[in-house]
């Protein structure tokens, strides 16, 4: 069994919360999270997750009844995740209120081109060569986009959700004009850390489409269970505060930016959603140290007085 | 590269069934939730040299000829895959290996993530250039397919040849298959293929054969008429200046009975005549006339000449505006105007507001 010392004490404390706070049975999980910083990034979120109530517990139960045992503690989690084959059950599952946007604020949700090609120029027949890209730019991009509402394919990312910020806080990321290009804050401060994509350059090269004001789907603050933990990214959970999760930058300098989830929207978009070019971001490194770092000071967030499960 | 190969072509084709069945294996590569062809695209722009290049773009096209596309499990997955990675590195061998596939006709009906195999193989065969081979075969095999994506991308690829308004008579061929749930897709696929094709390809195809469409596919025809109104030629308003003449004509030729126009647009319509040809223009402003005689009852102008100005104008008017053509800069104009409309013309010699003139051709 890996042991859990040379983690530091942060991670040590979270470790001592997940045991008193998850069945018996974990103790050895939690000890295999604690050989890997995304294992320890798992656990903190995860804590954080328990500590503010975002998570029913018969789900976490569910999830760490069905852990595969693989020596990789964030491998074994994810295939408890989806270990039913209803991984969905799983998705946009957060206890925590999330009020509904006001005053004409929108939602949006950022993406590489290339993923907006191959996702939504499926129906055109388009590959990701670079002449297919740049026909999705001028098909739905340009003055007078495309209607959006035309492709059927079902709303989602790689999971059965959709992760989306606000029309604000990407305004607010617009108007810091210091700090590089909008494509570059975007890719930092939302966490990408792409470091390649489909823009001319062969650099990560944004699209951001854009919700309507009135669309009413539930949208919630994210999980642990919102990602697969084998691969590679950045997420970290968020406190119970105003019903937004908080992305993880990459260089753990910018403050995150808000995020929420929604299932998926399996007709497509309805024609009131637009998308708008966003822009060229330079490549963009992940500090692994700084997510971590991200990871235990939001799990020390709030007070320490919060029994764990006491919220869920 | 930086992964292991051995320099030849059994080393690049083994290194590429590696990244494919176990991306996550490659973590330089591989991408969290990425599906693999992204990390094969990402092998083939991070190795330096032609040579070594070409080497992972034939490794591509013979695992693509040597993958049976048959319902064993994960083939047509692999096919999806090697197709896509295909798509970015265009190797020459990858085009004879799509033509074999295309002509077996075996991914026909094959859906991958959502994705047309049969259309995408079609699309990435038009990516090495679209030659009689691939034009014939969009002609021939077509009529025969029921995905709709098959048919938006052959009318993408006819669009690009030196005989663009194949791309229109594909879409005249197939107009039956439109539906409701698809107009939109051919809406915005068609945008871009009156642009490439050019909208004076277009409008002569329309214009000419218009009527036809009505009577044979009256349902299909009405849709179409309704995207190329909305969203496909849409009508520029207040920018008409600055449209391109053609795609001008061709945007007045559709909108024709749909909608009244403002004498200030049937005279930009008239002014496309200092760079288009003059029976183009005339018989889309004759379209114009009968349209509006047909579905509004009235007339789609009035004209009156104005002598008493310092230039002798013709002012068009109709429906509470008007518009005046200079006879000396825009007389063509002028001209072609009063060649197309078959009306009397009130003739005034006296300067008036435009309230006295509107009484007068009202």
């Amino acid at each position: 069994m890996a042991s859990s010392s040379g983690s530091g004490p942060e991670w040590d404390g979270i470790s001592k919360y997940l045991r008193t706070s998850l069945p018996a049975g974990t103790a050895s999980w939690i000890d295999e999270l604690g050989t890997s910083t995304q294992g320890r990034r798992l656990g903190a979120s995860l804590a954080i997750d328990i500590k503010h109530g975002a998570l029913k517990e018969s789900l976490i139960d569910e999830v760490l009844g069905s852990l595969s045992g693989d020596s990789d503690a964030t491998v074994s989690f994810t295939d408890g995740l989806n270990a039913s084959g209803l991984r969905h059950q799983y998705l946009c599952q957060s206890e925590l209120s999330a009020p509904a946007l006001d005053g004409g604020r929108r939602y949006v949700r950022i993406l590489e081109i290339g993923q907006f090609t191959e996702h939504y120029g499926k129906p055109f027949g388009l590959s990701l060569n670079v002449a297919d890209v740049n026909r999705m730019r001028h098909m739905f991009l340009t003055q007078k986009p495309g209607v959006l509402s035309a492709i059927r394919v079902p709303w989602r990312g790689a999971l059965e959700n959709a992760w989306v910020t606000s029309d604000d806080q990407v305004n607010e990321l617009k108007s810091q004009s210091s700090q590089g290009s909008l494509g570059t804050r975007l890719n930092n401060a939302l966490g990408f850390g792409l470091d390649d994509g489909w823009s001319p350059n062969l650099l990560p090269d944004f699209v951001g489409v854009v919700y309507p004001s009135d669309f009413d789907g539930p949208c919630v603050q994210p999980t642990t269970f919102d990602v697969n933990w084998d691969v590679a990214h950045q997420y970290v959970s968020y406190v119970k505060l105003d019903g937004w999760g908080r992305t993880a930058s990459c260089d753990g300098i910018v403050s995150g930016c808000l995020e929420r989830v929604h299932s998926t929207l399996p007709d497509g978009l309805p024609a009131e959603f637009h998308a708008l070019y966003v822009g060229e971001s330079d490549p963009v490194t992940i500090d692994d140290a700084q997510l971590l770092k991200q990871a235990y000071e939001r799990f020390d967030f709030d007070d320490h007085a919060i029994s764990p499960g006491a919220s869920t | 590269v930086a992964y292991e190969a051995d320099g030849s072509l059994a080393g690049f084709r083994e290194l590429v069934l590696q990244v494919v069945r176990r991306p996550r294996e490659f973590p330089d590569l591989y991408r969290r939730n990425e599906l693999p062809h992204h990390a094969l695209i990402r092998l083939y722009r991070r190795t330096e040299g032609g040579s070594e290049r070409d080497l992972i773009g034939q490794a591509l096209a013979e695992l693509l000829k040597t993958t049976l596309p048959v319902p064993l499990p994960g083939n047509f997955e692999l096919i999806y895959t090697l197709l896509m990675a295909l798509s970015y590195c265009i190797p020459i061998p990858g085009k004879y290996v799509l033509h074999t596939l295309l002509d077996s006709e075996v991914l026909n009906g094959r859906h991958i993530n959502g994705s047309s195999l049969h259309a995408l193989a079609l699309g990435i065969r038009g990516l090495y250039g679209v030659d009689e081979v691939v034009r014939d075969y969009i002609l021939s095999r077509s009529m025969d397919d029921d995905d709709f994506d098959v048919l938006l991308v052959g009318l993408r690829l006819l669009a690009t040849t030196t005989e663009p308004e194949l791309a229109f008579h594909h879409l005249q061929r197939n107009l039956v298959r439109l539906t409701p749930d698809s107009a939109d897709l051919l809406a915005a696929d068609l945008r871009e293929v009156i642009r490439s094709a050019g909208a004076g390809i277009f409008l002569k195809w329309y214009s000419r054969e218009d009527t036809s469409l009505k009577s044979k596919y009256p349902d299909q025809h009405r849709l179409l008429q309704a995207i190329l109104r909305s969203q496909v030629l849409s009508w520029p308003g207040s920018s008409l200046e600055q449209e391109d003449e053609m795609r001008l004509l061709a945007a007045a030729y559709v909108h024709a009975g749909g909608a009244l126009f403002r004498s200030t647009e049937i005279a930009a319509v008239a002014r496309t005549c200092k760079r288009v040809r003059i029976e183009v223009v005339q018989a889309v402003l004759k379209h114009i006339w009968f349209e509006s005689e047909i579905h509004f009852g009235v007339r789609a102008w009035d004209m009156s000449y104005v002598h008493d100005t310092p230039e002798p104008a013709l002012v068009i008017g109709l429906r509470n505006d008007f518009a005046s053509l200079d006879l000396k800069t825009d007389g063509l104009a002028a001209a072609i105007i009063e060649k197309v409309t078959p009306i009397n013309r009130l003739d005034t010699k006296t300067s008036m507001g435009s309230e006295g003139f509107y009484g007068r051709v009202q």
